[in-house]
């Protein structure tokens, strides 16, 4: 019930790929299907650890914190990933296991230390709030570009970085969103903003990449905040440690791991 | 049944509170962490917990009206920096104090679990004490049964928390897509369960009651020289009493699913009487009533008639589990076949019969972010003869209902276990406030309805409110 989707989804999509070089090659005008193709192909590593602080925020400015590890790895085009809760004590040793599927939903495993067992949950629900964060399990999961048509809506600058500004839309009911509209960083192919747009066309959750380091040659998002108008709560995300291409065993992403550790 | 949630807030006195503060106080300075030496990473956790409950229903002046449990808990991992070796030692110290006719106070300090584990990529190797998890359903017992449980305070505690930790070696060897398991458990440990002198207890307070009560003195004799003993082979530290499990996981397309096979010694005694005239005191006992008094008023017992045994004979159980996903749903379910499970015939004699039991469940959460679970178990007993409180089939249904509220600070949750064939019921409620520093207080009642003949109807008299305060540091 807690959760399917993988943090790290979020934050891969965020981490900058090819980087300078790419924007030289692509000389001529991108359409807004290779504008995100190329963001969501972009180098992220073979492997990848984050040790990574959430922070939650009501409205009345009451703060929750909760520390995570996040590893993943690239298995040619799909991708493993597993998550360990490890602060606060209450909920530590919580912890998720991903695979990602050719077809259909990914196969997901949370492990609950109260439950002495690993247990498969369902990955589909995609509406639901991640752990009472202001993500979905949609927005935890990474996102075909083949799931929406894409269009090109404008260039312009944001946060000092010129971007490609998206609109996705996505094809038949593939998500709770009507769509969302992405800037782009023009030169890194990152994804720094996001706007939401619920079935009523209303905007109404933003995903702002606040600060961006190039850690072993990758660009990374270190601090993410979703914000959801409605509820007047947001989520902060910040990367306290990363590690890429540490050669991690696939004896993480087993079951065997989830249940023994 | 009636609550009385006002007078049990009363009862909520000062001392509890600050049982729980100086527990909490006490452990301020020692909070949890994580420290690294040369060569192995000490992790340390504590977990303070008090809990009241109320007997919102008095019937007897021998029950106890009110009962504290506090516990105090200090886990500690060390591990090896290669994580190729692990040590967990768990230190516990638990208070009882039950307020009643005959007010009891009990503090037990004990290591729960402590063992020690080496793995590589094939193989994960431990030994020492333990707790083994098997199945799948939740809360409900059909092949989960290696650890043995603690039944003291019946089921208001969860499955996973009344396992106690007992000595094992435990094999895992891993292959491809396959994992083999063995557990070898060589002296025998078996549940927890009292017969008399505890609310919990199957006979209650009956021997109490019938002691002070205006009975036949040969009644009286009768019921006061019950012995309930447990046979000295099985309390022997020897290999005799050693036990085997083994199980094969592996996953099939999108299906997890476990084989198992043990040869245990049934964990939950069922009294196995010496003589004939030892069932007559079993079925007073059992149900006490006018009938059952004049059949013990009327006769003679020998010491020996009124020895009962706890028996907890071989089983031989082949069972297998399996989970996956359909749609929006989770299914599970596990089942297994029990050779000679013990039971009481309708005249209370001792007798063993094969058995199948088989669960299914299916839980989903809503777009509301409502989270159900359903459970169906069905018991099928071979050969049968009229049993006591046993049926040839039986069906029985557990719910959950869970929602969060507020940002994840509330959570409701609504818990349901229902034998359809014999009527009886348990429900609880409850309502937990989590405080962003960790404290989680939670309100919660049990309630029992039924026979005196079924599971839960036996406590139909002990509904409980409960105010529980847990924080772990």
């Amino acid at each position: 019930m807690w959760g399917k989707k993988i943090l790290l989804r979020l934050l891969v999509i965020c981490i900058p790929c090819a980087g300078a070089l790419l924007s030289f090659v692509y000389s001529s005008p991108m359409s807004g299907r290779e504008i995100v193709k190329e963001a969501f192909y972009r180098n992220d590593g073979e492997d990848a650890y984050f040790k990574v602080e959430m922070v939650l925020i009501d409205k009345h400015n009451r703060q929750r914190r909760r520390i995570l590890e996040v590893y993943t790895k690239d298995y040619g085009d799909l991708m493993k990933s597993y998550i360990r809760f490890i602060e606060p004590p209450d909920i530590e040793g919580t912890a998720f296991l991903s695979w990602e599927n050719k077809e259909g939903d990914d196969t997901q495993y949370l492990y609950l230390p109260a439950l002495g067992r690993a247990r498969r949950i369902v990955s589909s629900q995609k509406s639901l709030r991640f752990v009472n964060t202001d993500f979905t399990y949609e927005d935890m999961q990474r996102r075909r570009p083949e799931k929406d048509d894409h269009k090109l809506l404008r260039e312009e600058v944001w946060n000092n970085r010129m971007c490609y500004v998206v609109e996705s839309i996505p094809r038949g009911n593939s998500s709770q969103y009507l769509k969302r509209v992405v800037w782009i960083d023009k030169e890194r192919f990152m994804v720094l903003r996001v706007e939401f747009y619920n079935q009523k066309g209303e905007r109404f959750k933003e995903m702002r990449v606040e600060e961006v380091k190039s850690c072993q040659g990758i660009w990374t998002a270190m601090v993410t905040v979703m914000e959801d108008f409605k509820r007047r709560h947001k989520t902060v995300m910040r990367v306290l440690d990363v590690k890429y291409n540490q050669g991690l065993s696939d004896e993480i992403f087993s079951l065997r791991n989830l249940e023994e550790n | 049944m009636k609550f009385s949630v006002c007078g049990t807030l009363k009862k909520i006195n000062s001392g509890f509170l600050i049982l729980h503060l100086l527990l909490v106080g006490l452990l301020v300075p020692f909070v949890s962490a994580e420290s690294k030496h040369r060569g192995f990473n000490w992790k340390n956790r504590w977990k303070v917990s008090s809990c009241l409950y109320h007997d919102v229903s008095e019937y007897s002046s021998y029950e106890d009206t009110d009962d504290v449990h506090a516990e105090l808990r200090w886990d500690n991992r060390f591990e090896s920096n290669d994580k190729k070796y692990l040590a967990v030692v768990n230190l516990v110290a638990k208070y009882d104090y039950f307020f009643g006719k005959d007010t009891e106070k009990d503090l037990d300090i004990f290591l729960d679990e402590a063992y020690l584990q080496r793995k590589s990529s094939d193989y994960l190797f431990s030994i020492g004490k333990q707790i083994v998890t098997w199945g799948k359903l939740d809360d409900v017992i059909v092949i989960d049964r290696i650890s043995p449980q603690d039944f003291s305070r019946f089921v208001l505690v969860d499955k996973q928390e009344r396992k106690k930790a007992e000595l094992m070696l435990r094999y895992v060897f891993y292959r491809n897509d396959f994992q083999f398991e063995g557990v070898f458990i060589p002296f025998f440990y078996p549940s927890y369960l009292k017969f008399r002198g505890s609310d919990w207890a199957v006979f209650g307070h009956l021997v109490e009651t019938v002691r002070e009560g205006n009975y036949p003195l040969g009644v009286k004799n009768a019921v006061e020289g019950v012995r309930i003993v447990t046979k000295d082979s099985y309390a022997q530290r020897s290999l005799r009493n050693s036990e085997v499990a083994f199980r094969v996981r592996s996953r099939m397309k999108e299906v997890d699913w476990d084989l198992c096979y043990m040869y245990i010694r049934s964990r939950i005694p069922v009294l196995r009487e010496r003589t004939a005239k030892g069932n007559i005191i079993k079925k007073f006992l059992y149900l006490p009533g006018p009938d059952t008094l004049t059949e013990v008023s009327s006769t003679s017992f020998s010491n020996n008639d009124l020895i009962l045994e706890r028996e907890h004979p071989r089983v031989h159980i082949v069972g297998g589990d399996f989970e996956t996903v359909v749609g929006n749903y989770g299914v599970r379910g596990e089942g297994g076949f029990f050779s000679g499970l013990p039971y009481l015939r309708s005249d209370f004699s001792y007798v063993r019969k094969d058995t199948v039991i088989l669960g299914v469940g299916v839980d989903h959460t809503t777009s509301f972010n409502l989270y159900w679970n359903v459970q169906f178990i069905e018991t099928y007993i071979l050969n049968y003869e009229p049993l006591f409180s046993q049926e040839e089939y039986s069906h029985a249904v557990t719910a959950n209902l869970k929602r969060e509220f507020m940002d994840g600070r509330w959570e409701f949750s609504f818990d349901l276990a229902y034998n359809i064939s014999y009527g009886d019921r348990m429900f609880s409620p409850s309502l937990t406030y989590k405080f962003p520093n960790g404290l989680n207080a939670t309100l919660s009642a049990f309630v029992f309805q039924g026979n005196l003949t079924t599971l839960f109807g036996r406590y139909a008299k002990d509904d409980v409110v409960c105010l529980e305060l847990k924080q772990i540091f």
